[in-house]
């Protein structure tokens, strides 16, 4: 489904920084797979990569056997429109939108008719608990129900990929458990793909798989196998070895 | 939702973005509309006046269009570079370039579109007022309410245009496609642009230089010294902005005892934050609110000139008989029997005149006795003069003409054919008659007698001996309309046959008066409304500035207010902020304009100090209930942000 090839990002200024150095794994059909690291270490950077959102320095990505980057200007964005989700780490909704009408944006772009959209997004809604708040406008909404329409916005077109930045990064451990649950469930349900960010090791018990990342170059790679209860303790384990604080990891970034 | 409610949710919902560029391009809508109707209205092609006043406003429709062009094509680039991050969010999201480029069209085509409604809208409902004040303003009597279809038209189909031209080229101006240069959008920090010593002494140099040649212009070279003063104030400007404002906050920040102190840090640091997008805002209202405040102030100061009339026109009435007059005493009768009939009381007097010729120029000379001066003098109140055989006084014919003839004295002349050789002794402060052909020379009563009138028939327009008669009216505004039947003969023959003349001149200061009046009056209104047009751009411009990053200040401010800052520090800091935002670029106009209205003043023999200083007090007061109307509506918003 993905594989990535030897992917390399240089961050050209004043002092040139090498933030992913020959990274190369492999992620088949409908997996779900979380990527850790301390901060710095070129998550966002991999993602972004993969989202198409930034161009790679060398190396080579392929979706489904073909490289987007190589994809003309409209299919691309008929690739991303289609086929990708994105959930930003800072949730980036529109403001001048109801939660709803932000929800339904992909399906606008791809103008498939109302009632479809009325459709999906009460589907979409139910699985993520904001009914209530669909007509309310994204400043009278908290910053967990930022995340969820966030999410929602991303998997409303059933996407074969999805990408999520620290998805669960500003919520509570109740809301940020209904949040992976709600991940886990699409990813059994629909046998999405998904490539998820995260600092918190509760977050990424609930993937197949952990990615490791240290100074831009693959570190370890842990698999879930039977056990979730010894897999969590592995995924801290490596965490410490990292050396970054477990649990103190998810970062303030809204004062 | 579909794809055309998504365009009209964005621009509903940030109608508070949009309210002043909105306002802004409806009002110049308005405007344009205005012009078209006086210049569509079937009352002003009657008269000369009115036509001037329409050949006037036909200038102002194109400088309000291309004006309004620039306006709305630098709002529409201004806004969308504020959206870069939403526009990334949207592709990254699957919008192709068509659709983006399709979106932005649509809302400014929405946006455009509703502006010419509410501009012609509101034109429509109050035309007749328009019409009404219009005509006062312009002292026209006579235009009754009429609409018709074409003003209508013109500016509906001329604006239309204008916003599907702009609207066609807003992908011009959403340039970066990288999508990861459009996501970082505008929360990525602008650099602070660096100021160079060099450039900013060049500037402050370039900045005298400016003034001092404004300051020193005369009616001669007024024409020429614009052309170069004009563009070197708008480049001085320009860097006065982009170079000094960073020179002045990189000095403040230096000094860390005023930096560090209270809310200072604060306001710098986000002071020096916006420092670009400031500056070239700072350069669009100055320049666009000096444009508004010398239209307005120069116009005004033009309508105060009853003073330099009265100078001009020492007789109300002038009547000047040239030989083959035969209705003579018959026009003199018509004169005093008006003005009995308008118990006008008047001193007459009157005077014979000798021509001879220049030798040197060979320009006719006309030659009055020195007899015949003071009788003049005396009743004008002038001193009276002692003319020699060999002296002659200079009579100018105008206060400017007197002016320049002081700076540039003649020192003798010789007449022709009689070889009477003269020095020239003086100019007198007295002016007989503006209409005189040329000045005139105070000769004693000796020369006067004995020099013979010389014509010269080869010239084309002779100058002849005349004999004036000029009537003292104390109320000399009230002579509008003495001798009407006079001035209709002249008038009449000009439409006839304008390369003959009347063997007689006729002028009465009044309606000189009337007349002039009415055309700085027509010209008044027309920069009036111009200059409310680029007044409320300026206002637009500012209010754009402060709404663009709202959103970015209530993040901003309500990290601080977590820190501990009270609201009276917010108060003070967003005030200290509005008001340089405010004062600071309407300053640099209203002292730009002052030096304006210094080189104006050459073209005046009366001071225009007290009229421009009140166009600028005028101004300075509206900028002042301005700010404290968006301070008032930016701190409520501020505050909503930060409560939430
Ligand atoms: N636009 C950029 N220009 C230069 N360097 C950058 C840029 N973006 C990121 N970097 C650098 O690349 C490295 C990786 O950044 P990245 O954002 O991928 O980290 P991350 O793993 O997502 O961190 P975090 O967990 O804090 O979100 C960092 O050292 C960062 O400083
Ligand atoms: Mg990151």
């Amino acid at each position: 489904m993905l594989s990535v090839k030897k992917l390399t990002k240089v961050y050209e200024g004043k002092v040139s920084h090498r933030a992913l150095e020959n990274i190369s794994f492999e992620v088949s059909e409908g997996e779900f797979i979380g990527i850790m690291g301390p901060s710095g270490s070129g998550k966002t950077t991999l993602l972004n990569m993969i989202a198409t959102i930034d161009r790679p320095t060398a190396g080579e990505i392929l979706i489904d056997g073909k490289n987007p980057f190589k994809l003309k200007k409209n299919d691309l964005a008929t690739f991303r429109r289609r086929e990708l989700g994105f959930v930003f780490q800072d949730f980036n909704l529109l403001e001048t939108l109801t939660v709803e009408e932000n929800i339904v944006l992909p399906l606008t772009l791809e103008r498939v008719s109302v009632k479809i959209m009325k459709e999906k997004v009460k589907t979409v809604a139910k699985k993520l608990g904001i009914e209530s708040i669909l007509n309310k406008r994204t400043y009278e909404i908290s910053g967990g129900q930022a995340q969820r329409t966030a999410i929602a916005r991303a998997i409303i077109h059933s996407p074969k990929l999805l990408l999520a930045d620290e998805p669960t990064g500003n919520l509570d451990s109740k809301a940020s458990k209904d949040v992976m649950q709600t991940l886990s469930n699409i990813n059994q349900e629909f046998a999405t793909t998904q490539l998820m960010v995260t600092h918190d090791p509760q977050a990424a018990s609930y993937c197949q798989r952990v990615i490791f990342i240290k100074d831009g170059a693959l570190y370890n790679e842990i698999h879930r196998g039977d056990n979730q209860k010894t897999y969590y303790q592995r995924i801290l384990d490596v965490l410490s070895l990292l050396g970054g604080e477990s649990g103190d990891l998810s970062t303030i970034r809204d004062l | 939702m579909t794809f055309r409610q998504f365009a009209i949710y964005n621009v509903i919902r940030n109608k508070r973005t949009y309210a002043a560029y909105f306002l802004s391009s409806a009002f110049s809508v308005l405007v344009f509309f205005v012009y078209a109707l006086f210049i569509f209205h079937p009352g002003v092609n009657e008269g000369v006046t009115k036509q001037i006043a329409v050949e006037g406003m036909k200038v102002a429709e194109y400088i309000i269009y291309v004006f309004s062009f620039l306006f709305i094509l630098y709002s529409v680039s201004a806004f969308l570079k504020t959206r870069h991050r939403e526009f990334g969010i949207l592709m990254m999201h699957g919008m192709s370039r068509r659709q983006l480029n399709s979106l932005v069209f649509l809302e400014n085509m929405l946006i455009g579109f509703s502006a010419v409604v509410v501009g012609i809208g509101f034109g429509i409902v109050f035309a007749k007022v328009f019409l009404m004040l219009g005509a006062h303003i312009m002292h026209f009597v006579d235009l009754p309410f009429y609409l018709s279809w074409k003003p209508l038209i013109l500016t509906l189909v001329a604006f239309f245009v204008l916003f599907l031209v702009i609207s066609m080229m807003t992908p011009l101006f959403i340039r970066s496609s990288k999508l990861i240069d459009l996501l970082k959008g505008t929360t990525k920090p602008r650099k602070e642009p660096k100021a160079s010593v060099i450039v900013s002494l060049l500037t402050a140099v370039a900045l005298v230089m400016a003034y001092y040649l404004s300051v020193t212009t005369t009616t001669n070279n007024i024409g020429q010294r614009l052309l170069m003063v004009v563009p070197l104030t708008i480049v001085t400007t320009y860097f006065l902005f982009s170079q000094l404002s960073i020179f002045v906050i990189r000095l403040l920040k230096r000094k860390q005892n005023f930096y560090l102190r209270s809310t200072n840090m604060i306001t710098l640091s986000d002071l020096a934050y916006k420092m670009k997008d400031n500056a070239r805002m700072f350069f669009l209202v100055s320049i666009v609110s000096t444009v508004a405040f010398c239209a307005i102030g120069s116009f005004a100061a033009m309508k105060s000139m009853d003073k330099q009339f009265a100078k001009e026109f020492p007789f109300a009435i002038n009547y000047v008989s040239e030989p083959g007059d035969q209705a003579f005493h018959q026009h003199l009768q018509t004169i005093e029997q008006d003005l009995k009939a308008k118990h006008l009381s008047y001193k007459k007097l009157s005077l014979t005149t000798k021509v001879q010729d220049s030798g040197k120029t060979k320009i006719p000379v006309t030659l009055i006795s020195v007899k015949d001066y003071n009788r003049f003098a005396q009743v004008l109140g002038f001193s009276p003069l002692k003319v020699r055989d060999n002296e002659a006084y200079v009579v100018p014919t105008s206060i400017d003409g007197a002016k320049e003839l002081k700076k540039h004295p003649i020192s003798s002349t010789t007449l022709e054919p009689s070889g009477k050789a003269l020095k020239i002794a003086g100019v007198t402060n007295l002016v007989l008659y503006k209409y005189f052909d040329s000045s005139s020379l105070v000769v004693s009563g000796t020369v006067f007698n004995q020099l013979q009138s010389h014509v010269n028939k080869n010239n084309p327009y002779p100058t002849t001996p005349v004999t004036f008669v000029g009537y003292k009216v104390k109320d000399w505004k009230a002579t509008d309309g003495i001798g009407a039947a006079l001035s209709k003969n002249i008038r009449a023959q000009f439409k006839k046959n304008p390369e003959t003349s009347l063997p007689y001149k006729y002028t009465s200061a009044g309606e000189e008066y009337k007349l002039s009046e009415q055309m700085y009056s027509i010209m008044f209104f027309i920069a009036l409304l111009i200059g409310a047009v680029f007044f409320i751009a300026a206002g637009s411009f500012l209010y754009f500035r402060l709404y663009a990053d709202l959103e970015r200040d209530q993040h901003h401010y309500r990290a601080i207010t977590k820190i501990g800052l009270t609201n009276k520090e917010l108060n003070r800091t967003v005030t200290i902020q509005l008001s340089l935002l405010f004062f600071v670029p309407i300053l640099v106009a209203v002292i730009h304009s002052a030096f304006a209205f210094v080189a104006l003043q050459s073209l005046f023999a009366v001071s225009i100090f007290s009229a421009t200083l009140w166009v600028l007090l005028f101004f300075v007061a509206i900028q002042i209930i301005y700010f404290f109307l968006i301070r008032f509506l930016y701190l409520k918003h501020l505050k909503e942000g930060i409560v939430s």
